[in-house]
């Protein structure tokens, strides 16, 4: 089968590639147990062939091969994916976004329209030189993909004035399994149903997306932050929601661990950047507002060091296993919620660090970003056994199943706890969308 | 060196077992090779990477190209010489990790049908070079070494003639190639025979001047005296607007970057500087001996550096003259001379 499909594939003038190496390429997203089998010079999985399709056409004429012979399909944009999502287990296409990589900037309507496999840290310097932002800030902004970001509704580290991807988004031109093509009239606005956001968080189930309008801003010509030390996370908690009137653009709390990191520093920090028009006012309400004490520089010493990742290359060769666990809360279980799954983290034998910031807020809660770290003699098993706990935690005081980094594989036990009856629904469109069933095969339920 | 206070939280927080197993690792921390911790990094530089941003493949990013490396063992793939001399990774990575640097090492461990094939290319461009260069010998204090590459892009006549009018005691010697092919194909053997044929001729002489940043930077690495012509040239009045193109050699090793940009100046030129400059500069596709492996994405990267700008291009360096049709700054200096 996988054979036929590569022939039309070539006849029908689509960049293929059965080279080894290529292979090698496609073989993984970031999820940190991955990263362990490259150390023994493995791959997790390896797909038989990578197509690299340049057009939506294209992508549409891969998914109508695929789907007559029904070889599984798996979507990769950066593959800074960490949930297990795109890992081709049962072989098939490897489909790279990355060659869709158009970019129109539309200055005038404050918009710009990209390919799906534009790199986010390359889009965002060009619109800098031009005065612009997408303020869609992800950690992974160097390395994960527009259409990536549609695929797992992603969250940026300025989420909390300018909202999260679906919040940016304008438009959006998908292919579906079958190889339909399906767009919408842009517009700033419409009431009626709003389907282009069943591909928010869709993580490649449902098709590909090709093209994304997304909102961009002027880059602000004010820019102040706050740094503020407490002795507890619930008055950092507090506090961080008293702020949300201020319409802060960025706020963190960093526990008195990662305090330790950042700062090196053993207290809560909160810090807080307000940007725009009337931002130095705003600051310095905040800094009369809030109840810790005052502090100089740790939003900047942040700022300077938000995309260094740099630690996972020095302990994993050690034999480390690391992983972020992001959930949601709402304000009134966030402190215990935080205490509880901390707790439950270091309570399995191997753990040497657990720590948290809160990274996202809402008017009605924010999001944990725990970090853990440890030093078993079982990977795996204590991999496992650290998820199992803490999601346990998690749902048990109030908290979901993920924040921003979706389900993927590592995470679609727990679906129905966070999606509850809405499952069904999801696996009925799924089916409808997708009757052979060859996008991302196990991804979120089997 | 870890915190203290993390330690002792770990001291404080971590179950018996695995504190005696830490113990025996913790010295450890961090001192995996770069392939290996380059591997391990989700990529944090790919948005720079110029071969990526033109062949569109995850194989040629940075971290997947290590990734290769790492597994290079019986073989190694095609995509290790996927890379640029441009150090745009290693600008931007918190461990200051040069994939090519690392790349070139895994080069230099496999006889490859690409390298011979390059060598074979490249060698019939240098051969080309040899006439012209004996036919202007001439004796000086100062030994003008034009590199392979000023030949190919018609620099070599207007540099003599602006050295000339400099009033510099230059020489002109036989032509050799400071090696840098060889180099960056891991050729060791082939580049140290080279390099010192170079450093022989350079001891006749007080010092090297070169058009080409590679050659300068592969001189200076060897222990030869050798600067960049821009420090020879002097201003000339000739106004207008200009983009200066960053060299990545130019910027990131021979760090030259406000040079250029004071010598514009000085000659009455408006500056505009594109989306990547100075040192975040971005290769124009010709840099290293990628140009004769992955010709068709050399020129693709030529390209997209090319629509970068929206004044006429200024560079310091033949072989991004050529990728870029942009001006040499030898010869807007050569023309109000
Ligand atoms: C160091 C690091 C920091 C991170 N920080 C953040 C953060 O701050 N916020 C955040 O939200 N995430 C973060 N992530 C997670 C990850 O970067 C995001 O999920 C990102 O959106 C993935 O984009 P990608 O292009 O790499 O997608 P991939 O990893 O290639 O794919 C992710 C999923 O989306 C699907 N997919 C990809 N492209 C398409 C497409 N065009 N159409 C349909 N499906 C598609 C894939 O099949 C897969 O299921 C981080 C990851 C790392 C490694
Ligand atoms: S060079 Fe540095 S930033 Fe780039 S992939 Fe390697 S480790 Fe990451
Ligand atoms: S040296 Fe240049 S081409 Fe090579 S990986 Fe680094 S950025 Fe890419």
């Amino acid at each position: 089968m996988i054979d036929r499909a590569v022939e039309e594939l070539k006849a029908a003038g689509i960049s293929v590639s059965t080279a080894e190496e290529d292979k090698i390429a496609y073989c993984k997203d970031f999820n940190p147990l991955h990263l362990h089998r490259l150390l023994k010079k493995e791959t997790p999985a390896l797909p038989d062939v990578v197509v690299f399709p340049k057009s939506t056409e294209e992508v549409s004429a891969v998914l109508r091969i695929a789907n007559t012979y029904g070889v599984p399909v798996y979507i990769f944009g950066g593959a800074s994916g960490v949930i297990d999502a795109a890992t081709p287990y049962e072989g098939g296409i490897a489909l790279s976004t990355l060659a869709l990589n158009r970019v129109e900037i539309d200055a005038d309507n404050r918009m710009v329209k990209a390919g799906a496999g534009v790199v986010g840290g390359r889009l965002e310097k060009i619109l800098n030189h031009h005065g612009f932002t997408l303020r869609h800030s992800p950690q992974s902004l160097y390395c994960s993909t527009v259409g990536g970001w549609v695929a797992t509704a992603a969250s940026g580290q300025f989420s909390t004035g300018y909202g999260n991807i679906e919040n940016l988004l304008i438009s959006l031109t998908a292919v579906l399994p079958d190889g339909e093509v399906v767009t919408e009239k842009m517009t700033p606005r419409r009431a009626g149903p709003d389907l282009k956001k069943l591909f928010v968080g869709s993580e490649g189930l449902l098709g590909v997306v090709t093209e994304v309008v997304m909102k961009i801003f002027e880059l602000p010509e004010e820019f102040l932050t706050i740094s503020v030390e407490y002795d507890t996370m619930g008055e950092a908690v507090r506090d961080a929601k008293a702020l949300m009137s201020l319409k802060p653009a960025l706020i963190r709390i960093f526990d008195d661990e990662e305090s330790i990191r950042y700062f090196d520093l053993e207290k809560f920090t909160l810090i807080a950047v307000f940007e725009g028009k009337g931002a130095g006012s705003r600051a310095d309400i905040a800094k009369k507002m809030v109840s810790g004490e005052i502090a100089e520089g740790y939003a900047e010493k942040w700022l300077g060091r938000r995309f260094d990742v740099s630690d996972i290359s020095k302990i994993v060769p050690l034999g480390f296993i690391f992983d972020t666990i992001e959930v949601a809360c709402f304000w009134g279980d966030a402190e215990r919620l935080y205490h509880e799954v901390i707790n439950a983290i270091r309570r399995v034998e191997g753990t040497v660090t657990a720590s948290a910031h809160a990274s996202h807020f809402y008017e009605s809660g924010l999001c944990f970003y725990f970090t853990f770290a440890g030093y078993p003699e079982d990977v795996e098993k204590y991999y496992r056994e650290v998820w199992e706990r803490a999601i346990k935690a998690s749902l048990k005081n109030g908290g979901n199943v993920t924040h921003h980094h979706g389900i993927g594989r590592l995470r679609k036990s727990w679906l129905s706890a966070e999606i509850g009856g809405y499952i069904s629904i999801l696996k009925d469109i799924k089916t409808m969308f997708d009757k052979r069933n060859i996008l991302n095969r196990g991804v979120m339920f089997d | 060196m870890i915190n203290p206070k993390v330690i002792s939280r770990i001291i404080a927080n971590t179950d018996m077992k695995t504190k005696l197993r830490l113990a025996k690792v913790i010295p450890k921390l961090g001192k995996a090779d770069e392939i290996t911790r380059c591997m391990l990094c989700p990529n944090m530089c790919l948005h720079l990477c110029p071969v990526f941003d033109a062949e569109r493949r995850l194989t040629v990013s940075p971290s997947v190209k290590a990734r290769l490396g790492y597994f290079s063992e019986n073989h190694t793939y095609e995509a290790i010489y996927h890379c640029l001399p441009c150090d745009a990774c290693k600008n931007a990575c918190p461990m200051d990790i040069s994939v090519n640097d690392n790349l070139r090492e895994i080069r230099a461990g496999f006889d490859t049908e690409i390298a011979r094939k390059a060598v074979e290319r490249i060698e019939r461009e240098l051969l080309k070079n040899l006439k012209k260069a004996e036919s202007e010998r001439r004796d000086g204090r100062i030994l003008y070494f034009p590199g392979c590459r000023t030949f190919e892009s018609g620099l070599f006549d207007k540099t003599v003639e602006v050295l000339e009018k400099l009033n510099l005691d230059f020489a002109i010697d036989d032509f050799l190639c400071c090696g840098m092919p060889y180099y960056e194909l891991g050729l060791y053997d082939r580049f140290k025979t080279a390099i010192e044929e170079v450093k022989r001729q350079a001891s006749n002489y007080e010092g090297v001047v070169s058009n080409c940043p590679h050659c300068v930077a592969i001189m200076r690495e060897n222990g030869i005296k050798a600067a960049h012509l821009i420090s020879v040239l002097q201003p000339v009045k000739v106004g207008g607007d200009f983009s200066f193109h960053d060299p990545c050699i130019l910027a990131r090793k021979l760090d030259i970057v406000e040079e250029p940009r004071k010598l514009l100046g000085e000659m009455g030129c408006s500056i505009h500087e594109p989306v990547f400059s100075k040192r975040d500069t971005h290769c124009c596709g010709y840099g290293g001996v990628y140009r004769f492996i992955a010709p068709e994405y050399a020129e693709k990267i030529a390209s997209n550096r090319k629509e970068h700008f929206s004044h006429q291009i200024v560079t310091a360096c033949p072989s991004c003259r050529m990728a870029l049709k942009a001006v040499d700054i030898v010869e807007l200096v050569g023309e109000r001379l």
